[in-house]
């Protein structure tokens, strides 16, 4: 009976540590508001999107990056994916971009609910999502791990 | 002009306030602690700073500081940025806290206007060197970076860019005024610097950026020990110093013309990163002001959380020593030594190879030792604070323990 106990913990845990795996590999999107003009983005305009190097969407339109503040996993993975960086690395490079005022910082938020409701109430946000958060009012420019 | 566009900026931030405004507030600083191992040379950050670290001290003044941000959006066109940064200085004061003060307008992705102070951009990292957690070393090279004191231009630039092959072209074209202080081992002086002109272009690409700078500034005022000592030489009676008077008038630097150059690369190769630069200061109406060539090569390799890195680092300008004709040197040795020393004030010679681990503890925070062996040759340690009465060469280690954050 106590054997049974634990295997079935260990089942829970491998399954608890498989999901985790999965959801971290979960693909990541970039969105705009679906009544965004924009259908698609290269990896190049993405990164300089993100990197502040020019924030502009590829018709010309200003841009307002949406993104995740702290360290969060799909932050981390979403930079990884796009340049090859670690948090640290990004944030000594825009620690350059915003403490010389050359750029204006990008619009920061909590969860990633937080920024689906923000690009879905902004038609020149553009953030990044797991593809599972994605809703009817966005529309995907660009997907990581293609 | 700064009070000006300080008092615009916060009415228009007031009625933002009201209207469509949103603030972020940020802040970055550094704790650090230094030492060295030379009883001649005191090292300091940069000309500016008035006191040196020697043989034995352990000095947490030279490199800490703690900066405030406030970026306010206006509107979708304008918002306003300001930023004060505490440290020690040698002059204390609320205008040379505040680092920056400007309004922006930016109509178009491509092009943006700033208007009021703005950190002087005439070298890679003269925008950025106070950023402790922005540079990969805990220290900028002093070679290139020592020799500029001023922090910030008060005036507008304009800024364009554009998106060329998969890359990013901007250009950028600056002008104004600034101020900051020269200081010796004895006596700290104001400078000022009118008439700014400058340019710059760069191109980034994926993981390259390649840069160019070009400066010219106009020196706005006469020191008062120039103007003490042009008043001591013009005391010597012709017996001595035939043309003395004329001479003395070599030594004014009202309205010198100074030229700024800087040519930047920097590249990543997966975890490397390779960065250098090529500066020139020259003055070619003054012979107060050498031609000074310096730069540095950089390489860093980073694994997990932890950097290390290695820069090599050089400066270089021609030592003025006095050989005029029919003087009678004997009569007057101490104004002689006095005139060296004033020519040679921005002659810099000295090189230096630093080591140095950086540890990432968190996105936002880092611990960097590092170490740093220079090699300063006769008569070319402007760049320290000089207790000696020669100005030897001299070889000098410093070691550098610093902690940098960002919020």
């Amino acid at each position: 009976m106590t054997r049974c106990y634990y295997r079935s913990i260990l089942l829970c845990l491998a399954f608890a540590l498989w999901q985790h795996a999965v959801s971290a590999k979960e693909a990541i999107v970039v969105v705009v508001n679906s009544a965004n003009p924009i259908e698609q983005m290269t990896r190049s305009e993405v990164i300089d999107l993100f990197m502040g190097k020019y924030v502009a969407f590829p018709d010309g339109e200003k841009a307002v990056p949406v993104d995740l503040d702290g360290e969060q996993p799909i932050k981390q993975q979403f930079y990884h994916q796009l340049v090859g960086r670690s948090l640290a690395s990004i944030n000594a490079y825009w620690s350059r971009l915003r403490f010389t005022g050359r750029v204006k910082p990008s619009i920061q938020k909590n969860t990633e609910q937080q920024v689906v409701q923000y690009i879905t109430n902004n038609n020149d946000a553009i953030g990044y999502i797991p593809i599972s958060k994605l809703t009817k009012q966005l529309k995907v420019v660009y997907q990581l791990n293609e | 002009m700064l009070l000006k566009v300080l008092l615009l900026v916060s009415s228009l931030t007031s009625f933002s306030c009201f209207a469509n405004s949103n603030m972020q507030f940020s802040a970055f600083g550094t704790l650090a602690l230094t030492t060295t191992d030379s009883d001649t040379y005191g090292y300091r950050k940069d000309v500016s700073y008035d006191k040196g670290v020697f043989s034995g001290d352990l000095d947490l003044l030279s490199h800490s500081l703690i900066g405030g941000q406030v970026n306010v959006g206006l509107s979708n066109e304008f918002d306003f940025v300001g930023q004060a940064v505490i440290k020690d200085m040698a002059k204390k004061s609320l205008d040379n806290y505040l680092t920056m003060a400007f309004l922006r307008y930016a109509p178009k992705p491509e092009w943006a206007i700033r208007v009021g102070r703005t950190a002087i951009d005439i070298f890679l990292i003269t925008e950025y060197r106070d950023i402790g957690i922005a540079n990969p070393w805990a220290t900028v090279p002093n070679e290139v970076y020592s020799i500029i004191p001023f922090r910030f231009v008060d005036g507008a630039d304009i800024n364009y860019q554009l998106r060329l092959n998969e890359g990013t072209l901007t250009s950028k074209i600056f002008t104004g005024k600034s101020d900051s202080y020269l200081s010796t081992s004895n006596i700290t002086e104001k400078i000022q610097v009118d008439n700014i002109l400058g340019a710059s272009v760069s191109y980034d690409k994926s993981d390259w950026i390649i840069q160019a700078r070009y400066s010219a500034a106009q020196l706005a005022n006469e020191t008062q020990s120039t103007l003490a000592l042009i008043g001591a030489i013009n005391t010597v009676p012709v017996t001595i110093w035939p043309n003395a008077s004329s001479f003395s008038q070599t030594l004014r630097v009202l309205n010198t013309n100074i030229k700024y150059l800087s040519l930047s690369y920097q590249q990543y190769f997966n975890r490397w990163l390779l960065t250098t630069e090529f500066s020139q200061v020259k003055a070619n109406d003054s012979p107060v002001i050498p031609t000074i060539n310096s730069g540095y090569l950089g390489l860093s390799y980073q694994f997990d959380q932890y950097t290390i890195y290695g820069v090599s680092a050089f400066s270089q300008s021609d030592n003025y020593q006095f050989n005029e004709t029919n003087v009678i040197e004997a009569a007057i040795p101490e104004l002689i030594n006095a005139v060296e020393g004033n020519m040679n004030f921005y002659a810099t010679n000295q090189n230096t190879i630093s080591l140095g681990l950086r540890w990432d503890i968190s996105a936002n925070m880092a611990l960097s030792l590092q170490w740093s062996h220079s090699n300063i040759k006769q008569q070319g340690g402007t760049l320290w604070i000089d207790n000696s009465d020669n100005s030897p060469k001299d070889h000098v280690n410093t070691l550098l323990l610093s902690m940098s954050f960002s919020l």
